[in-house]
């Protein structure tokens, strides 16, 4: 027995010392990475450049509500049940939205978040020297363009807003005040200009889906047209480049948002998804069906739904369908009619659906016009499809010469622009052009592509447009609140979101929203 | 039975033996009561029946009769052979020894701030978890049952403890390991006793866990001696009191609201549709009341509980084991928790220096409570948020599964949901303790544990098509399920050597030096199922799609520990501790942290001078000062996540990274400083104790996520920036009275704590309230942390005057809510109301908290209660935003009939109107939701009544006993202790739609056998 205690430190002993301190209690996280491992090769610098285009896959979804819904386009179908849920997207469409409506909340941040990103690579990838140098220069080229991208969204909806140009390790650093509408722009094209160089001309198509020359391009003659100061010449060159590059318009205007047929010739720049279970999936088209229990006619899939609650989104105006000309095969691959019954409870079940073009209202029958472009039925599964996103098009990029060129006066170059947009139509040229002609052959060209909003305020029209479709609305609809449609052009910007401005005092509201 | 001689046979001359009886007033045999010859080193103790047997040398030996909770007794034997003694309770309970961190100590002799409460003083209350039964019993900690769902685990707060991102839950450490378990998978049934550490000198040995204060729970064992085999049982029936229900309307009431609100739409809103058939002649439905929604759920349920318990101490090897088994039904249909659990403890000793022990518990838990129950919208609300025309039954005995109401959204069928869909989960935990104990001189002790917590848990979760769907989209849909598996293992070696000695009588010391390395693993696993062809199997494998995931995380932590108690001619005490932890959940740059304390301590009454004051027997002065973490922070913090941000290129995934979270390599533990100054009083014989502490302690170096700018890309970082002061007064009075054959004891405790936010983040950015309903709390320097943050409610428009002349809201009409112009963008009214007009409107801290409890003991009678309350906290019922939602979506209350409808008829002036586009105002946060939430409840009563036996049967108690009888209180909610983040100090007080407490009636039966 008189051993024991020997035994027993001996034990002791091993126990403790058997344990390297160093190794016990340096752990780190065994299922994903950490910044204790992250920025150590050239392929994670790739991996985060995916990481800041990850951030575009959310952004269509804001601009339906903040871009077409705000516009005349579009509005909604109202649903008494809807009260408590979906006030703050419908207050968006109303103009009594104020600074706690989430999709202006998230646009803002998610646009912060992709800077934040591109910042980091910025940053790390200076002193970083294990990569061949045109891989670094590419990563450098694209991650700024993307910066300039979400720079360009958020001082294009919420003016000037601070400019967050370093990786963010602390708090220090974190509460800028905001900077002024010229220094974001400034930013913006200074971003681009530099970026321009390092960014391939798309030469093979499909394309990957990643920026290019041409998307900085036209981004770039974006910002020109966009900034307090506008710049058409400038603007102009950038679009001329654009139209020696390898794009041409698809013959037919559908084919554009075919997800057989994506980053095509006439794509310049298209937000990316995949249709499956890789959580890389698109579902707009789902908020644009009307809200109805069975959506079988529309998507292909016979399932019972909680469509009721999901759709009936971004709903086309009568205004919008009755203004395209006979015969503008653009009607038809955008809007489509849904046609059937309503129950006393106000359930749209559908019969039929058809074509907008020249459809008539049928007795004892209700009709919902939906947008079409990005309906590629029958789907698998509800809420998952691959349609992408298109932010760029030849088109877009000729109409917008053509804006340009009638501004500086050359009306004949406007023409030609336009005309040619209007042939792949169907439509015969017109003899003459205006500022109003062009707003209204984008309008059509670019329906429900998210455009028609900053179109209206780059024509300076948004304010008088969108008083006169809310009186439309408030007559046809008794619900609508009094105040709602009070547009001013202290409405042509968003409010900086509620919590930013209780978390960081430097930061002053827009006026309108205070 | 004899187990027990007397040692040294050979050493005794004119040896004889005394043998004699031992009893307690009542006439109870005791057993354990050690028997000593005065002078001499001879010991034995009483056995089952309360008999002895010693010898003794000469007529002029003197035996000394002593056992825990008595009066120690001497007796010279004189000429007797036989000598049959009855012990007396001792009223003092100085000399009862306490569990304390790595040790005990005698009352008498702590210096630190420490609440105990022996177990077998809580055995009658029949509920599971023991959290419940401390419940108004300890000064200081505010226990609080915030949700009634079975196996809930209840939420504690010691000293006002509060944390922004750490938590304030208590270290829980069952026989010395700071488990991961908690309370939840052992059963009351095996504590012996439960020690509550609050002061620093306390904690301090533990170090950077201990801030929030310590629960040291040991469970049973046996003592020399100690033979016995006890079973009991308790069957209850649980049901749920009226009041504080929701008070929705009727099926009439709801149809005449409803045929209302489509004749003011057309009023107003140009609404052409008519009054919907459902809804034009609400006289139809008559007295009959509808459907019930809430009620429907409910059920009296019944529980149950059994434990047999074996103990037996003999002299080399002691051992204890327990069986329990536990069932309780909820009260809410498709409910109930049930445990199985046993425990072995024993304690070999191979020599007079050499002991090992193992300590062995499991336990095996089954629960089914469906997730999503409580909360804004979740089962319990949506269920009666439903209209109450709906019959949920048909009449050929079927139930619909969806309903669909005029401007309601279509509802799958509540009950059903409630009484379909599964969720069942269950958890195996094994905790173990051995050690080996060592004396290597007289007085020198070396101890190493290994200690090992193993958890398994598997739930599973299955939603049939019929009872898939929600809040607004109605079944059927197709099925989705899921199976998740976690497992952890933590395991804790452990070395002391302690050292005690006293020189010359008057110096006494006491020393402990120690190392411990402690290390945690998880694992956890999920399978999502969707699209299920049917019904038909509910497992994750007959889903079409499955989707699965794993993932790990672990933490470590390796400390070094010291401690020295010295005394001085037993009234001079001091006792100084540290411990040095070092931690894998902390910055590289702050890895290491010291947690000091001192005490002193001063027993005034042994000294001369208080010698002549007759009515005071003890008198003690104590104080303490010492520095506790708190190191809650997650487990990798202090680096900066990098997460999956795919995209799609070339139609194929693109694999994508990006950092989704700040880290901070200076992160580390909160610091707690904490100073303690306590008195402690026995008066008249000790019949009256009472202790007093004031502490006052400071929070710094808070872990939190400080809210940056989103402009950073990020909405938060973690920090260490961020300062609370706390400060309190605790009293505990305890009373013990003899009347003849009665004896009374009763104890009351009151606490006050306070707390002050000094700091928070660089900016002093307030934390909370960022929205305006559903985000009830804010935290602000200069206040006490998590205060209502609200509009003030200020009525109605009543008339176009008073419309044209009142600041307005932007939505505002005549008839909608109004609320006061406090302020605006530059801190003046300005005729505006908008979300610069909100303040503080409530304030959930109570100006104190309180527990009474009294034992009455008559012969065989005996009867018991335990109050607890709590004075002037308030809380929010936001479940009301819902329930006076005014958009006609909702059942609504009785109340919501007295609303503005139009000029000549503007209701009381409470309600607002119905106009579509203007009633969500109303149901943001303001003043109409806050109540006092004062109250005074009878958490227990008990009354017992004890049968002697002597044959095989020793004796048989039958009980009977309620819990929460009543409850005082003037919050018209269900529970004034609900509460969706507990204690949680910057949530606490918020009310919404939570699972409801029952009321208990129990019978119960305890046999000792002999």
């Amino acid at each position: 027995m008189k051993r024991i205690p020997i035994y027993l430190l001996l034990l002791g002993t091993v126990v403790n010392f058997s344990c390297d301190e160093q190794s016990l209690l340096n752990l780190s996280p065994q299922t994903y990475q950490s910044s204790s491992s992250f920025f150590k090769s050239g392929e994670h610098f790739e991996q985060a450049l995916i990481g800041v285009y990850s951030c575009l896959r959310s952004l269509p979804e804001y601009a339906v509500f903040m871009d077409e819904m705000r516009s005349d386009n579009t509005f909604f179908t109202f649903f008494a049940g809807d009260r408590s849920q979906a006030l703050h997207a419908e207050s968006i469409a109303q103009f009594t939205d104020d600074d706690r409506a989430s999709y202006t909340t998230n646009r803002y941040t998610n646009n912060y978040v992709g800077i934040s990103r591109a910042n980091t690579i910025l940053d790390r990838i200076t002193g970083f020297s294990d990569m061949e140098e045109a891989t670094k220069n590419r990563i450098v080229a694209e991650t700024l363009f993307l910066r300039a991208f979400f720079y360009f969204d958020l001082v294009s909806h919420y003016g000037g807003v601070p400019l967050q140009l370093a990786e963010i390790t602390s708090e220090e650093g974190t509460f800028l005040p905001r900077a002024t509408e010229e220094e974001v722009y400034g930013q913006v094209i200074a971003d681009l200009v530099l970026a321009i160089p390092g960014l391939p001309v798309a030469k093979e198509f499909p394309q990957s889906g990643r920026a290019s020359s041409g998307s900085a391009k036209m981004l770039l003659a974006y910002a020109y047209l966009t900034q307090p100061n506008k710049d058409y010449a400038k603007a102009a060159q950038e679009l001329r480049d654009i139209e020696g590059m390898n794009y041409t318009l698809m013959a037919d205007y559908a084919d554009c948002f075919d997800p057989a047929q994506k980053n095509s010739r006439e794509s310049i720049f298209e937000i990316q998804y995949k249709e499956g279970n890789d959580g890389l999936h698109s579902y707009f088209t789902w908020l644009f069906i009307p809200k109805t229990p069975n959506t079988v006619l529309i998507t292909g899939l016979n399932v019972a739904t909680q469509h009721i609650r999901w759709g009936g989104w971004n709903v086309p105006t009568r205004d919008l369908v009755s203004t395209y000309e006979k015969g503008d095969k653009r009607l038809n691959a955008s809007v489509a009619v849904a046609e059937g019954t309503e129950d006393a409870n106000g359930t749209f079940l559908i019969e039929r659906v058809v074509n907008a073009e020249g459809y008539k209202p049928q007795p004892g029958k209700a009709y919902y016009y939906f947008v079409n472009k990005y309906n590629h039925s029958p789907y698998a599964v509800e809420y998952n499809t691959g349609e992408n996103w298109p932010i760029f098009r030849y088109a877009d990029a000729l109409l917008l010469l053509a804006e340009c060129l009638l501004e500086q006066g050359d009306q004949t170059g406007a023409l030609r622009y336009v005309n040619q947009v209007r042939n792949r139509a169907g439509l015969a040229n017109l003899a003459t052009i205006s500022k109003e002609a062009i707003l209204k052959e984008r309008r059509h060209e670019l329906a429900f592509e998210n455009h028609r909003w900053l179109d209206l305020i780059r024509a300076g029209k948004a304010v008088e447009v969108m008083q006169q479709f809310g009186a439309a609305v408030k007559s046809q609809y008794g619900w609508v609140l009094p105040n709602a449609f009070n547009v001013t052009p202290e409405k042509l910007i968003y409010p900086i979101p509620f919590r930013e401005l209780q978390i960081n005092s430097n930061l002053v509201q827009n006026p309108g929203y205070q | 039975m004899q187990f027990d001689q007397p040692i040294f046979r050979e050493f005794v001359a004119q040896e004889r033996t005394i043998v004699g009886h031992v009893v307690d007033r009542s006439n109870n045999s005791l057993q354990g009561v050690t028997v000593t010859i005065k002078g001499a080193s001879r010991t034995t103790v009483t056995d089952v029946f309360g008999n002895y047997s010693v010898s003794v040398s000469s007529d002029t030996n003197v035996l000394i009769f002593s056992a825990i909770g008595f009066e120690t007794m001497e007796v010279p034997v004189g000429n007797r052979t036989t000598l049959n003694v009855t012990l007396v309770e001792s009223i003092s309970n100085l000399e009862e020894v306490i569990v304390v961190g790595y040790g005990t100590v005698q009352k008498r002799n702590l210096v630190g701030s420490v609440s105990t409460v022996d177990a077998s003083k809580l055995q009658d209350m029949p509920v599971n978890n023991i959290g419940q039964k401390l419940q108004g019993q300890i000064a200081g900690a505010q226990i609080y049952h915030t949700s009634g769902a079975p196996g809930n685990n209840m939420a504690i707060r010691i000293r006002g403890a509060a944390s922004i991102n750490a938590g304030n839950n208590p270290l829980i450490v069952i026989d010395g390991f700071p488990t991961v378990t908690g309370l939840s998978s052992i059963s009351p049934d095996e504590i012996a006793s439960i020690s509550v550490l609050k002061d620093a000198s306390a904690t301090s040995l533990y170090g950077s866990r201990a801030a929030n204060g310590v629960v040291l729970i040991t469970t049973k064992s046996a003592v020399a001696g100690q033979h016995n085999i006890s079973f009991n049982t308790s069957v209850g029936l649980e049901s749920v009191g009226d009041r504080g229900k929701p008070n929705q309307m009727s099926a009439r009431e709801f149809a005449q609201f409803k045929k209302e609100f489509y004749e003011d739409a057309a009023r107003y809103e140009g609404y052409t549709g008519g009054v919907p058939e459902l809804y034009q002649h609400p006289e139809i439905y008559g007295d009959n009341q509808g459907t019930d929604w809430f009620d429907i759920l409910l059920r009296t349920a019944p529980s149950q509980n059994y434990n047999l318990s074996v103990v037996s101490g003999k002299k080399d090897l002691k051992s204890s084991i327990n069986l329990n088994y536990t069932r309780q039904e909820g009260v809410m249909l498709n409910s109930n928790f049930g445990r199985f659990s046993g425990r072995a403890n024993n304690v070999y000793d191979v020599s007079d220096r050499f002991s090992i022990g193992l300590n062995i518990g499991f336990s095996h838990v089954n629960r089914h409570v469906l997730p999503k129950m409580e909360g804004p919208h979740q089962l319990i609300q949506a269920a009666y948020l439903m209209d109450p025309t709906i019959e949920y039954k048909n009449a050929d005995g079927t139930y619909p599964i969806s309903f669909s109401r005029p401007g309601m959204f279509a509802n799958p069928n509540w009950y059903l949901v409630v009484r379909d869909r599964q969720s069942p989960s269950k958890s195996t935990n094994l905790l173990t303790n051995a050690f080996l104990e060592y004396e290597i001189i007289d007085g020198l002790k070396y101890k190493i544990s290994a200690n090992g917590d193993i958890g398994n848990g598997v739930s599973r979760y299955f939603e049939p098509s019929h009872v898939r769907g929600g809040l607004f989209s109605a079944p059927p849909q197709t099925p989705i399920g899921n199976y998740n598996t976690n497992n952890f293992l933590s395991w804790l070696v452990e070395n002391t050597m302690t050292y005690q000695k006293t020189i010359n009588e008057a110096h006494s010391f006491d020393g402990l030096l120690g190392y411990s390395v402690q290390k945690t693993t998880f694992e956890s696993g999920s399978i999502d199922g969707t699209q299920y062809p049917d019904n038909e199997i509910s497992w994750v494998n007959a889903a079409n799609i499955r989707l699965g995931q794993a993932g790990t995380n672990d933490w470590s932590i390796l400390s070094y520990i010291g401690r020295l108690n010295y005394s001085y001619k037993n009234r001079y005490l001091l006792s100084a501790a540290i411990r040095r932890d070092g931690s894998s959940k902390f910055g590289v740059n702050a890895k290491w942290g010291n947690f000091p304390s001192v005490a002193l301590g001063w027993i005034a009454s042994e000294e001369e001078f208080l010698n002549h004051v007759n009515q005071l027997d003890f008198l003690k002065i104590r104080m303490s000062n010492g520095k506790v973490g708190n190191n809650n922070i997650g487990d990798y913090t202090h680096l900066s996540t990098v997460s999956a941000a795919n995209y799609a290129l070339n139609d194929q995934v693109a694999a994508g990274r990006a950092k989704s979270s700040l880290g901070n390599s200076n992160l580390t533990w909160e610091t707690t400083s904490q100073f303690d100054l306590g008195v402690e009083v026995g008066l008249f014989n000790n019949r009256l104790f009472a202790t007093y502490d004031y502490y006052w302690k400071r929070t710094n170096g808070l872990l939190y996520a400080i809210d940056i700018p989103q402009q950073s890309g990020f909405s938060s970082i973690s920090s260490n920036i961020g300062e609370f002061n706390f400060w309190g007064h605790e009293v505990e009075l305890q009373s013990k009275n003899q009347f003849n054959a009665l004896t009374w004891n009763a104890s009351l405790n009151i606490s006050f704590n306070r707390n002050l936010v000094k700091k928070l983040g660089t900016n002093d950015t307030p934390i909370g309230a960022y929205n305006l309903s559903w985000d009830p709390h804010r935290t602000q320097v200069g206040r006490p942390m998590g205060q209502f943050f609200g509009f003030i409610y200020d009525g109605v428009y009543m008339t176009q005057e008073e419309f044209d002349t009142q600041p307005k809201r932007a939505a505002s009409m005549v008839g909608t809510v109004r609320f006061k112009d406090i302020s605006g963008p530059d801190g003046m009214p300005d005729g505006q109301i908008t979300p610069d007009d909100r303040t503080f409107i409530g304030d959930p801290n109570p100006d104190f908290i309180y527990g009474i409890t009294n034992e009455f003991t008559y012969k065989n009678f005996d009867f018991s209660f335990v109050l607890a309350g709590s004075v002037g906290g308030d809380i929010v019922d936001e479940s009301l935003s819902s329930t006076n939602d005014l958009a006609g979506i909702f059942n609504v209350t009785k109340d919501v009939a007295k609303r503005w409808r139009s000029i000549e008829n503007p209701g009381d002036g409470r309600i607002p109107r119905t106009r579509t586009g203007t009633t969500k105002d109303f149901t943001d946060l303001s003043t109409w939701m806050v109540f006092d939430g004062s109250y005074l409840a009878a958490k227990n009563i008990t009354f017992g009544y004890r049968i002697p036996l002597k044959k095989y049967i020793e004796s048989v108690r039958l009980y009977g006993s309620i819990q929460n009888l009543f409850i005082l209180t003037n919050y018209p909610g269900m529970n004034p202790e609900a509460s969706r983040n507990g204690l949680n100090g910057l949530g606490a007080g918020w009310d919404f739609a939570s699972y409801p407490i029952s009321r208990v009636f129990s019978l119960g039966l305890s046999i000792k056998f002999i």
